[in-house]
């Protein structure tokens, strides 16, 4: 063959080395992301998806949560503790001596971010959107224990003057509670109950209607400590500081860029490279590195989401409570806690995470073989002989979970002796199992969104469109109802109890961990603190050079 | 040749009608929906949803009202992204994802073709057996192990880049390349083979003889004939690179339709399902008839009426 001229290679060494220099030249000595924040009071931070929309309301999204923080201030706020309630738009509050009503003072300083006042009306008008029926608001269960609030949502009442909030003035909101609720200023504090600006929800028909744009950049009046300036999909949302927020001093970002970064690993490389302060989770293959070589950069929090079995209560083998606690007690949980999830999660003896709401639960399930083994011989199943093939449905979204679900399976195994296959389902095929009752056990998950014990206790009231174990026990419906009937703290105190010795004894969910949240945080950020119920206070936070 | 394009626009204008209405009834039938949400809300709330969306209409209505506001260009509101359409959600992402694929294409042709032909001229030298290494493994490695791999080295060890996002012009060069290189690698192959059978034959020898320089000999006369299996296969390829990639998208956190198309399906946000799947649908359409003209303007033995 005759030579070919050596224009080719040539031309390509030379395309490649003119790239390299440019790259070389262009590239080195960077300022990261990272050190021109510090420069400038700018924080980047990992936010997981992106905000389906900005609006309050219609939002079931735990990201646009935390975006709200800064953008929206209501009534009262969180601390960032987490637990704390601290002034808000209202600057003093009462509470009535039979805990049924709360009257709001608002301050008179609280102003909008075009400069308009914060007044009473801007949230009795929030809270009617909030219920409004048409709108089918997602969270609207929250704000169940204020007078008459469900039976509006459901069409059953038609006024909403019928409705527990009222604006006597344009400086005070009263509530009536339908019951007893101590949890009810956590409530206040939670992202959806935010007042909303009137005049810009009209400007685009937003009072009945879901996705107006009203919620854009330019558009968008808040009343937070920051102002939405950039919203660029799947890319980064900014909100800058908002000089008319009434305590602009204690604010000391100048802004904040949230990154929708779904993939753990994409966010743990970008947190190297320099491009974040701060990261949404961090995979769990790289918790040991950071563990022991970057130890203070890496944040572990427990967080109020349980992850439990749920049988399917209404079908065999599991309609039988003694086939349930076989299986409970078979758990060995610290084992779990100590091989599989490595500082991902607590184990769990209890329904309710200890600590929540103020209280406390004894532990129960403590791992018994032996006890396991005879309760499953009873149900006619000696040492799993003649048990059903049947599948653990998991429906993961990670590899952790999968592993989780692998060391229960051995666990049951080896302790009963039966076989239990691991189904792992697409996640919204797995909800739809859920609903539909078509599993024999699964592995679920339960955030919390009201720092109260009800809120995942009402998970195995008969009917309760999260009751996924289909349960049905009329005490436990009782105690529960307690709950919400009780006229002073230590009978409310009692009735939780009850239905956690209940749970306890009828096993129609059995705990197995406590989640922790790992995350990392910059060492330039002052001021970041993580808390149970994962929202952060962004006017607590500052960047040192 | 007009004739043989109206056919074309028409066939492919029905097969449209099939995907859409396809598409549309699968996405439906699929366990789970829109508002299936880890947290189940009551339902009074779910009615009060599907009400606002429609969804509450027997299912052959929904489709016919669907099949209306296509017609006038609407592709409906999104599920997951309430106040952005999906008209809006297209237009926004698909300029990122083309772009992308542009300078993509651009590397992967110019890589690819230059690698292709100096294994064809070299056969059986050092040159053949590096160039078509390179093809096989770039054909095997996905972009998942390459992407992350050149992030490791030239982001967070050297610096010079950005671990991921789309800002400046610097932050194209490692999500092009590495996508350049997982379509080159395919280019290389096909154009190496399809150059060796051309230069086998008796056109070539006549060129020669008649005292063409080898260059003059590849470039004029053997490449339009070698490169027919690789315009054949560019078709189907330019629609895939034009749309985006999951995988690059998502490890480079690039705001592209790349990964809308795969997430909606996830999100069962059946709007957006049923638009990205149109737009893919007509690219691949627009694009194969493309390839048609363009393999006849190449090769005279094609012929369009056949």
């Amino acid at each position: 063959m005759s030579p070919i001229p050596t224009k080719f290679p040539t031309f390509l060494a030379h395309l490649t080395a003119a790239a390299a220099l440019l790259f070389a030249s262009a590239c080195t000595k960077r300022e990261t992301a990272v050190e021109s924040g510090n420069r400038t009071q700018t924080l980047h931070v990992g936010n997981q998806s992106e905000p389906p929309d900005l609006d309050p309301h219609t939002n079931n999204s735990h990201v646009v949560s935390l975006i709200h923080d800064a953008l929206f201030e209501g009534l009262v706020r969180l601390a960032a503790d987490g637990t704390t309630i601290l002034p808000g738009v209202a600057e003093r509050w009462d509470i009535s001596a039979d805990g049924r009503t709360y009257t709001f003072h608002l301050r008179a300083n609280a102003t909008w971010s075009n400069g308009d006042p914060v007044t009473a009306d801007d949230f009795l008008a929030a809270f009617r959107r909030f219920l409004e029926p048409k709108l089918g608001c997602e969270g609207a269960n929250t704000v169940f224990s204020l007078l008459n609030a469900r039976d509006f949502l459901e069409g059953r009442v038609k006024d909403f003057a019928a409705v527990g909030i009222k604006a006597p003035d344009p400086r005070t909101v009263v509530f009536t509670l339908g019951f007893r609720a101590p949890y009810f200023l956590s409530v206040l504090a939670d992202a959806h109950l935010r007042p909303l600006h009137q005049p810009s929800l009209d400007k685009f028909n937003g009072r009945t209607t879901r996705g107006g744009k009203w919620t854009e950049p330019g558009q968008l009046i808040s009343n937070g400590p920051f102002v939405l300036t950039e919203w660029k999909p799947n890319a980064v949302l900014v909100v800058t500081k908002n000089p008319r927020y009434w305590d602009a001093a204690r604010v000391r970002l100048n802004a904040i860029r949230y990154y929708p970064v779904e993939d753990a690993a994409v966010e743990e490389r970008m947190f190297r490279a320099g491009q974040l302060h701060a990261t949404f989770s961090l995979p769990q293959a790289k918790i040991d590195a950071y563990a022991s070589q970057r130890a203070p950069e890496l944040r572990a929090t427990p967080v109020l989401r349980t992850n439990f079995v749920t049988f399917s209560t209404q079908r065999p083998p599991f309609n039988d409570v003694r086939v349930r606690r076989a299986f409970a007690l078979a758990l060995d949980r610290e084992r779990l806690a100590a091989t599989t999830l490595k500082g991902r999660g607590d184990a769990a003896f209890s329904y309710v995470r200890p600590g929540v709401g103020g209280y406390s639960f004894p532990p129960f399930h403590r791992h018994d073989a032996a006890e396991a083994k005879k309760l499953l011989a009873e149900a006619g199943f000696p040492g799993g002989a003649g048990f059903p093939a049947l599948d653990y449905t998991v429906g993961s979204r990670n590899q952790d979970d999968l592993l989780v679900a692998q060391a229960l399976q051995q666990m049951w195994q080896q302790t009963l002796g039966v076989k239990v296959g691991i189904a792992s389902v697409e996640f919204k095929v797995w909800l739809d199992l859920l609903r539909t009752k078509t599993f024999a056990l699964t592995a679920d998950t339960w955030s919390m969104g009201i720092n109260d014990p009800v809120d995942m206790l009402a998970l195995g009231v008969t009917g309760d469109p999260n009751n996924d174990a289909g349960w049905s026990h009329a005490p436990y419906d009782a105690a529960y109802a307690a709950i919400a009937a009780s006229s002073d703290e230590p009978a409310r105190r009692a009735a939780i109890a009850e239905c956690e010795r209940l749970i306890a004894d009828q096993v129609p969910y059995v705990p197995v961990f406590f989640s922790v949240q790992n995350h990392l945080v910059h060492s330039s950020v002052v001021g970041w603190q993580d808390s149970a119920v994962h929202r952060i206070d962004w006017t607590a936070i500052s960047l040192k050079p | 040749m007009l004739r043989f394009i109206s056919s074309r626009l028409l066939q492919s204008l029905f097969a449209l009608y099939l995907v859409i209405t396809a598409t549309f009834f699968m996405v439906r039938f699929v366990p789970g929906g829109p508002f299936t949400a880890e947290k189940a809300v009551t339902p009074e709330i779910l009615r009060n949803l599907e009400a606002h969306y429609g969804l509450n209409k027997p299912l052959w209505q929904q489709y016919l009202d669907y099949l209306g506001s296509l017609c006038r260009g609407d592709l409906g509101p999104s599920f997951k992204y309430p106040n952005r359409t999906v008209n809006e959600i297209i237009a926004d992402k698909v300029p990122v994802s083309a772009e992308l694929g542009a300078i993509s294409l651009a590397v992967a042709l110019t890589l690819g073709i230059s690698l292709g032909t100096l294994a064809a001229v070299r056969r059986n030298t050092w040159i053949d057996y590096v160039a078509s290494s390179f093809g096989m493994i770039g054909i095997s490695i996905p972009t998942f192990v390459v992407g992350p791999l050149l992030v490791l080295g030239l982001a967070i060890y050297a610096g010079w880049f950005n671990a991921s996002g789309w800002y400046g012009p610097a932050d194209r060069v490692l999500p092009s390349l590495v996508l350049g290189i997982a379509y080159a690698a395919p280019i290389s192959r096909l154009t190496r083979g399809g150059l060796l059978e051309i230069l086998n034959q008796d056109f070539i020898r006549t060129a020669r003889a008649k005292g063409a320089s080898e260059f003059r000999v590849v470039s004029r006369h053997a490449l339009r004939g070698g490169l027919l299996p690789v315009v054949s296969w560019l078709g189907p390829a330019v629609a895939g690179i034009l749309t985006g990639s999951f995988v690059i998208e998502t490890i480079f956190q690039i705001p592209g339709i790349g990964r809308e198309f795969v997430n909606s399906a996830f999100n069962r946000d059946y709007t957006l399902v049923l638009g990205t799947v149109i737009l893919y649908a007509v690219l691949i359409m627009a694009l194969n008839l493309a390839v048609d003209i363009a393999q006849a303007w190449m090769n005279p033995k094609v012929r369009l009426e056949a």
